[in-house]
C-alpha cells in the first residue's frame, strides 16, 4: 500500500468516524428531546387535572367536555382503540371499527368521570424515565393519596413518540398492571367466546352504556 | 399430606395433558386456560362470596377502623409473611434478602408486626415457594381459580400447600399461636379487600367480562414478581407486544 493509498485510508476512517459520531450524538439529543417532552407531557397533563379536579362547581356535563377535551389533546385515541381489540381490529368491518371507537370512548369517559372527585386528593411524584425501543418512554412516579386513606401507588404512563408526531399516552401502569393490556384481554376474550364476531363486543358495549347512570 | 402430594402431581399430569391437547387456532390466547369453563364457575361462586361476605366485612372494616389502625394490621400481615420469605429466599439463593427478611421479622416483632420499625430502610422483596419453583425452571402450567383463594397457576396454588407446609411459623406452638395462623387468611382477605376496595368493585361492576379482566391482572402482576426468578434468556419483556404494536 503506497503512502498515498494509506493517507486516503486514514481520511476515509476518519470521516466515517466523524460521521458516526456525530450520528450516535444527534441520536441521543433525539432521544433526549423525547424523554423530556414525555416528561413534559405528563407533568402537564397532572397540572390540568388537578386544576379542574379543584373546581367545585363542575356538573357532570362539565366533568366529561373537560375528560373529553383533555383524552384528545394527550392521549393517542386513535392507536389505544385499535389495540384494546388486538387482532380483531382487522376482522372488523370499517362501520364497526367506527362503531366500537366511538362507544368505547364513551364507555371510558363515564367510568373516569365517575372516579373524578377522586382525584382531588392524589398527588403525583415523578420517579424515573425509561425509554424501551425507539418509540415507547415510560414515564414512572408515586400516586400519593393527601388524605392517608390508600397506601402509595406506583405508577408507570406509557408514552408514545413516533418520528414527526408530538408524543402521546399511550397506556397507564398501575402496580404493574397495565389498563391496557388488561381492557384488550377482556375485549378479545368477549369476541373469541362469541366465535369471533366482533359485533358482539358492540352490543355489550352498548348494554353497559344502558346500564352506566342516565347523563 | 401424601393426599395433598398426590394432588398436585395429578393437577400437573392434568395441565400436562391440556397442553399436548390442540385447540382450534381460534381458541388459543397468550394466556394459558384450558380449563376456562370450570374456572369460569369457580370465579362465579368467589363472587357469590365476595358479596355476600368479604365485601360487606372490608366495607365495615374500613368504614370503623381508623387508618392508623388499618395501617397496623397490612403490616401484621406483610409481617407474619417474612419468614417465609427468609426460606424460600434463601432456596433461590438470594441470601440478603432472606437476611433483610429475618432482621424486619426480629426487629418488627419486638411490636408483633404491628408497627413497620424499618420504615424508610430498604424493604425485603416478598418470596414464595411458587416462585421458588419458578427459579427451578419449572413451567407455571394452566390458570385455576380456585375456590376462595382466587387466581393462581398449577405452580403457584403448588406453592401456597407447600408454603403451608415449611411455614416457619408453624414452630410456635400453644393456642395463641395456632389462633393467630387460623386467623391469619381471613384477615389478611378482609384487609386486602378493603384496600383495594374500589378497584375490585370496578372490575365486579364497569366489566364486560369480570372473570377475563381480574385473569388478565393476575398473570400480569405474576408476571413481574416472577421476572428475577426466571433462568437467564427466559425473561420476557411484556413491552415487546406494544413496540411490536408500533412497528406493524
Amino acid at each position: 500500500m503506497t503512502h498515498l493509498q494509506k493517507t486516503l485510508l486514514k481520511v476515509k476512517t476518519t470521516t466515517c468516524a466523524a460521521i458516526m459520531l456525530l450520528a450516535c450524538a444527534g441520536g441521543t439529543v433525539f432521544a433526549n428531546d423525547r424523554v423530556s417532552e414525555a416528561e413534559n407531557l405528563v407533568k402537564a397533563l397532572i397540572t390540568e387535572l388537578e386544576q379542574t379536579s379543584l373546581r367545585d362547581n363542575m356538573s357532570d356535563k362539565d366533568n366529561k367536555q373537560v375528560l373529553d377535551q383533555l383524552v384528545e389533546s394527550y392521549f393517542d385515541v386513535d392507536a389505544i382503540t385499535r389495540f384494546s381489540v388486538g387482532r380483531y381490529w382487522r376482522v372488523a368491518t370499517e362501520s364497526e371499527q367506527s362503531e366500537y371507537a366511538k362507544l368505547f370512548r364513551f364507555v371510558l369517559l363515564n367510568q373516569a368521570s365517575e372516579q373524578f372527585h377522586k382525584l382531588r386528593d392524589l398527588e403525583f411524584k415523578p420517579t424515573t424515565t425509561n425509554t424501551k425501543g425507539d418509540k415507547i418512554i415510560l414515564v414512572g412516579g408515586i400516586i400519593h393519596d393527601k388524605s392517608g386513606e390508600f397506601p402509595d401507588v406506583e405508577i408507570f404512563w406509557r408514552i408514545v413518540a413516533q418520528p414527526n408526531k408530538p408524543a402521546k399516552i399511550f397506556d397507564i401502569e398501575v402496580e404493574n398492571i397495565s389498563m391496557l393490556k388488561t381492557q384488550q384481554d377482556e375485549n378479545t376474550t368477549l369476541i373469541r367466546r362469541n366465535a369471533g364476531r366482533f359485533g358482539a363486543l358492540i352490543e355489550a358495549l352498548q348494554e353497559q352504556l344502558k346500564n352506566q347512570q342516565p347523563n | 399430606m401424601s393426599v395433598m402430594v398426590r394432588l398436585l402431581l395429578s393437577a400437573y399430569a392434568l395441565s400436562f395433558l391440556a397442553a399436548c391437547t390442540s385447540m382450534p387456532d381460534d381458541e388459543k390466547t397468550a394466556i394459558n386456560d384450558p380449563f376456562e369453563n370450570t374456572n369460569r364457575k369457580i370465579f362465579a361462586f368467589n363472587l357469590a362470596v365476595d358479596n355476600y361476605a368479604l365485601e360487606p366485612a372490608a366495607n365495615l372494616y374500613r368504614k370503623t377502623a381508623p387508618e392508623p389502625v388499618q395501617r397496623g394490621v397490612r403490616n401484621y400481615v406483610s409481617w407474619s409473611g417474612m419468614p417465609l420469605t427468609a426460606v424460600n429466599s434463601g432456596l433461590q439463593g438470594k441470601f440478603e434478602n432472606a437476611a433483610l427478611a429475618s432482621l424486619t421479622f426480629l426487629v418488627n416483632g419486638l411490636t408483633f408486626g404491628f408497627v413497620d420499625l424499618m420504615e424508610g430502610e430498604d424493604q425485603p422483596k416478598r418470596e414464595d415457594f411458587g416462585q421458588t419453583l419458578t427459579s427451578a425452571g419449572l413451567n407455571q402450567g394452566p390458570y385455576l381459580v380456585v375456590p376462595f383463594l382466587g387466581s393462581n397457576t398449577v405452580r403457584s396454588v403448588s406453592g401456597r400447600a407447600v408454603d403451608m407446609v415449611i411455614n416457619p411459623l408453624r414452630a410456635f406452638s400453644g393456642k395463641t399461636a395456632s389462633d393467630a395462623r387460623a386467623t391469619l387468611p381471613i384477615v389478611n382477605a378482609v384487609s386486602l379487600r378493603a384496600t383495594h376496595f374500589d378497584t375490585i368493585n370496578d372490575v365486579k361492576n364497569n366489566s364486560l367480562d369480570a372473570y377475563a379482566r381480574a385473569r388478565s391482572a393476575y398473570y400480569q402482576h405474576r408476571d413481574k414478581l416472577l421476572q428475577d426468578n426466571l433462568p437467564k434468556g427466559e425473561v420476557e419483556d411484556d413491552l415487546d407486544e406494544f413496540e411490536t404494536f408500533f412497528t406493524e
